[in-house]
């Protein structure tokens, strides 16, 4: 007698991925359910290297039942692309485009920093009500807040004080004044559902006009500097960041693995493009200031520094620290550098020997340029 | 198993596998049980719920004398269903599509600024943001969790304040009195998929919304304790697929976004990825059901061919499918079982089942598992069941329009020396036969219209579905012939007969000679008495 076959009632998924199963019971798909969904047999929809698509996807993709889908599709695609160049499909082909929309952001705050705005929205009812007390319920900066549920304390900013009223918030990104994304606590960053670049930046892609990875383009060699010295800085911080989340529950707290992965190989195809080019990288990091905390900790960069009795800090916290910014300290533009003998003798009898001067004009006199 | 029982259905899907709960009900697989169910939906006037509410409304009047209706055990309408209805209501000015519910032309520059910067992140304008919401959420789970769970709380709101209460709400107040009541002995079970529109919206924000309606409803003096009441549900993928929708239909503003079935394993994968990681719903539900349709499936609306993608109302009315079978004896295992109900995480489970040339083969005990006999408990019922109604419908002629067939087979035990029953009116039997056409079939002229239980064996075909291929038998002549005893695959379970008696003769004269409905069975009225003589009768008739 043949041996009696039984098939997993269950989604088509990939035959490595199929349970077993025991006749009769129901059986555990717990601790298998990552692999088992990630290996979900869908339909072909050609989406190209690029995100481009004879459909819109992104609005196809609308299954994920909370309205911070868009944000957790980012997370998402993060955490399954972890192979930028495997042949991929279905949800995964899409979700391949997420993260090379993702890069493509970044690399937007990183070349063209100048143009970005960032507002912060609180998630909470414009009349300062609760939800049983407010006019109306539907109201988009209250309603999304409601529907955080679990992940509510996640949102917020952890540097508050445990007895201050905490309210998540989004800050909302705009790109030449149009939304193009927000932050988010679990992927950083993630696209808006709908907008159209028109800008000619290696960042975007001219065929779908949305972002991409500029490695896809023509990056120039400063261009290439400046990312790799943002996207470094960018990595660097991640250990920071996260640590403000480590008061949270197990089920909250974020993992940023994938993302430093993905941050680390796209250093490395930068490398390689550069080698491939015949640039040598050198690295330089953009002044973003635009971002507030917690999120600066990621994106911000600044050559500020704190001086208090003669000691320069790069850390504000020190007690009685003074911001400057080391640029003002710079020689101004069209100085000139001169050499100034004062004495022909022994060095150290020179009392200016070991000093820095700068010398202001103080006028002509019998022909000749005098300073102070 | 003392904890009392709450069933929720969600959206078309979810109505479907209220069907097939209401049956396993109806052939007494919840013994002595008065279950709250409440129809859940955004269309007031979907097909499938209309459908459902009418065949509960069918069963409670079956069950109902002089007004009065009670749990029976070990018989067939053994548990008693109270019927609540609730819509979130998108009529009326102001309240047709997410644009003008949210009102984001309200407000000052800066509130409505915000408002729209926020609705632009996340929903696509022109599409998502402006299509009819009348016909539910089509699809678009992102916005339908958001307005399902503010739809819930908008509804205690009205409770809390007590004025101009609509009667949907007023059917959500006296469901949630029940859940308040039951509190951490309630065991909740909700029927939805995760690819459709309504259903795999509100999955995922039901448990929220009831203890936050909870306490919306009473000012804060009571709650809902997530950590122990025990929610279950149902993670239904995609089995069927029906017309895609052409761009003609898509170019009108309130058809801008209709669903289309080649992309529900997206949104399935989708959707999966987000019940498995989400930390609401990992905290709130404790066993999340898994069922799919791996092989083929039949397209449905081929044969109508619709003008248009029918995206709910009245006309979505879908055959129903062994899937949804399987969803209903998952709330059969979540109900009944003893353990596994106190994790602080959710579970998630599936079931597999025999395969065999590329068709899944049914086995009683693949519905609702082999331990206690359950298998066989099952094989008992709805083999009796389906006995019934072959008597009813056929060989008293109830198939055929305006025959009364359980009057008629009344009518012949009482000529067979077994009177006790004639007091049944004739209205009462009518109920009766009315439902045994749902379940099974009835004729509309010389058109054989399948029930649910020639649906759901339809869905399986070719594999074996439990009975032989008589059971299903589905021409006049065929039924007018059928050995109504003969229906198992295996002869055991065969009615008894003799060289001078059939086994339909047999039967009867055990229905007359035996099987009187014993107190355990808490019998109340001559309705229940005589259905639970039947079921005695059959009992011992199939030698289980």
């Amino acid at each position: 007698m043949a041996e009696k076959l039984i098939k997993a009632l269950v989604i088509k998924v990939d035959s490595k991925s199929e349970p077993g199963g025991i006749e009769y019971k129901w059986d555990s798909l717990t601790s298998r359910m990552p692999t088992f969904t990630k290996n979900i047999i869908t339909p072909a929809i050609g989406v190209d290297k690029e995100g481009k698509s004879e459909v819109n996807i992104g609005a196809i993709v609308s299954g994920m039942p909370t309205v911070f889908a868009r944000s957790n599709l980012f997370l998402n695609a993060l955490n399954a692309i972890t192979d930028k160049t495997a042949e991929v499909d279905g949800l995964l082909g899409f979700y391949k485009s997420l993260v090379d929309e993702w890069r493509g952001f970044i690399s937007c705050l990183a070349l063209n920093y100048q143009d970005i705005e960032v507002k912060r929205i609180h998630l909470a009812y414009s009349d300062g009500k609760k939800l049983t007390e407010t006019e109306n319920i539907y109201e988009p900066k209250g309603a999304f807040g409601n529907v955080l549920f679990e992940r509510k304390p996640l949102w917020c900013d952890q540097t508050l004080s445990s007895n201050s009223a905490k309210i998540p918030f989004i800050d909302v990104v705009r790109y030449n004044g149009q939304v193009v994304g927000g932050t988010s606590p679990e992927s950083f960053l993630f696209t808006s559902v709908s907008y159209q670049l028109s800008e000619k930046e290696p960042f975007v892609n001219f065929k779908n006009r949305s972002f991409t990875d500029p490695l896809n383009s023509d990056l120039q060699p400063e261009q290439l500097n400046t990312l790799y010295g943002y996207v470094k800085f960018l990595n660097n911080n991640i250990e920071r960041f996260r640590l403000q989340f480590e008061g949270l529950s197990d089920l909250l707290k974020p993992r940023y693995d994938n993302i430093n992965g993905n941050l680390q190989d796209w250093l490395k195809e930068m490398e390689t493009f550069a080698q491939k080019k015949g640039f040598k990288i050198k690295e330089q990091i953009p002044e973003v200031t635009k971002f507030e905390n917690p999120f600066s900790i990621l994106f911000n960069h600044s050559t500020e520094l704190y001086g208090c009795n003669g000691v320069i800090y790069n850390d504000s916290r020190e007690p009685g620290v003074i911001p400057f910014d080391p640029k003002n300290l710079l020689l101004a533009e069209g100085t000139e550098l001169a050499q100034i003998v004062f004495w022909k003798g022994r060095k150290s009898e020179c009392k200016f020997s070991a000093k820095s001067f700068y010398l202001y004009p103080a006028g002509r006199n019998k022909g000749r340029e005098r300073v102070f | 198993m003392n904890d009392k029982l709450f069933v929720i259905s969600v959206g078309g899907t979810g109505m479907r596998c209220l069907e097939a709960f209401t049956h396993l009900c109806a052939i007494g697989m919840f013994d002595d049980q008065e279950i709250e169910v409440l129809t859940l939906d955004t269309d007031q006037s979907n097909g499938n719920k209309d459908k459902v509410e009418k065949l509960i409304d069918l069963y409670s009047r079956i069950k109902k004398s002089d007004g009065k209706s009670s749990p029976n055990a070990d018989t067939f309408f053994s548990a008693k269903l109270n019927l609540y209805k609730f819509w979130t209501n998108y009529e009326g000015a102001g309240r047709e599509n997410y644009r003008n519910i949210s009102k984001l032309n309200s407000g000052t520059a800066d509130q409505q600024e915000e408002n729209r910067l926020l609705s632009d992140l996340f929903l696509e304008r022109g599409t998502v943001q402006d299509f009819n919401l009348a016909h539910g959420y089509r699809a678009q789970t992102h916005l339908g969790s958001h307005l399902m769970y503010h739809g819930i709380i908008e509804a205690a709101r009205s409770l809390a304040l007590g004025k101009d209460i609509k009667v949907e709400e007023k059917e959500l107040e006296s469901f949630l009195g029940k859940l308040e009541k039951a509190g951490s002995e309630a065991r909740v079970f909700i029927f939805g998929s995760v690819f459709g529109g309504t259903g795999a919206s509100s999955i995922p924000v039901l448990p929220k919304a009831f203890k936050d309606a909870i306490e919306i409803r009473s000012n804060g003096k009571s709650t809902l304790d997530l950590s122990k009441t025990k929610f279950g549900s149902t993670l239904l993928t995609e089995y069927f697929s029906f017309k895609k929708p052409d761009m003609k239909q898509m170019s009108t503003k309130d058809d801008s976004v209709v669903a289309d079935s080649s992309f529900f394993p997206l949104n399935s994968q989708a959707a999966l990825q987000f019940y498995q990681s989400d930390p609401t719903v990992q905290s709130t539900y404790k066993r999340l059901y898994h069922i799919g349709w791996p092989i083929e499936s039949k397209p449905l609306g081929e044969e109508k061919k619709d003008e248009k993608t029918i995206t709910g109302g009245a006309n979505q009315k879908n055959p129903c499918h062994i899937t949804e079978m399987i969803c209903a004896c998952a709330a059969y295992d979540f109900f009944t079982r003893q353990d596994g109900l106190d994790n602080p995480k959710a579970e998630y489970v599936y079931k597999a089942i025999e395969f065999d040339k590329s068709t899944y083969n049914f086995d009683f005990n693949d519905f609702v598992g082999n331990e206690n006999k359950a298998g066989q408990i099952f094989a008992n019922r709805l083999g009796a069941f389906l006995s019934l109604a072959h008597i009813i419908l056929s060989k008293n002629g109830a198939a055929t329009k305006d025959e009364k067939g359980t009057k008629a087979f009344i009518n012949f035990l009482a000529a067979q020396k077994l009177p006790e029953y004639v007091a049944i009116s004739d209205d009462e039997t009518i109920e009766i036969d009315n439902y045994m056409k749902a379940f099974a079939y009835t004729f509309d002229s010389q058109k054989f219209i399948p029930g649910w239980i020639y649906q759901i064996r339809s869905s399986v075909s070719p594999g074996r579905f439990m009975f032989n291929d008589k059971a299903f038998s589905f021409t006049s002549k065929e039924l007018g012939d059928l050995d109504v005893g003969a229906l198992f695959l295996e002869d055991k379970h065969h009615w008894d007969k003799s060289a001078f008696s059939g086994r339909y003769d047999t039967f009867c004269k055990t229905l007359i000679n035996k099987g009187w409905p014993k107190s355990d069975q808490k019998v109340n009225n001559l309705k229940e008495k005589f259905l639970a003589h039947i079921y005695n009768a059959t009992t011992l008739s199939q030698n289980f």
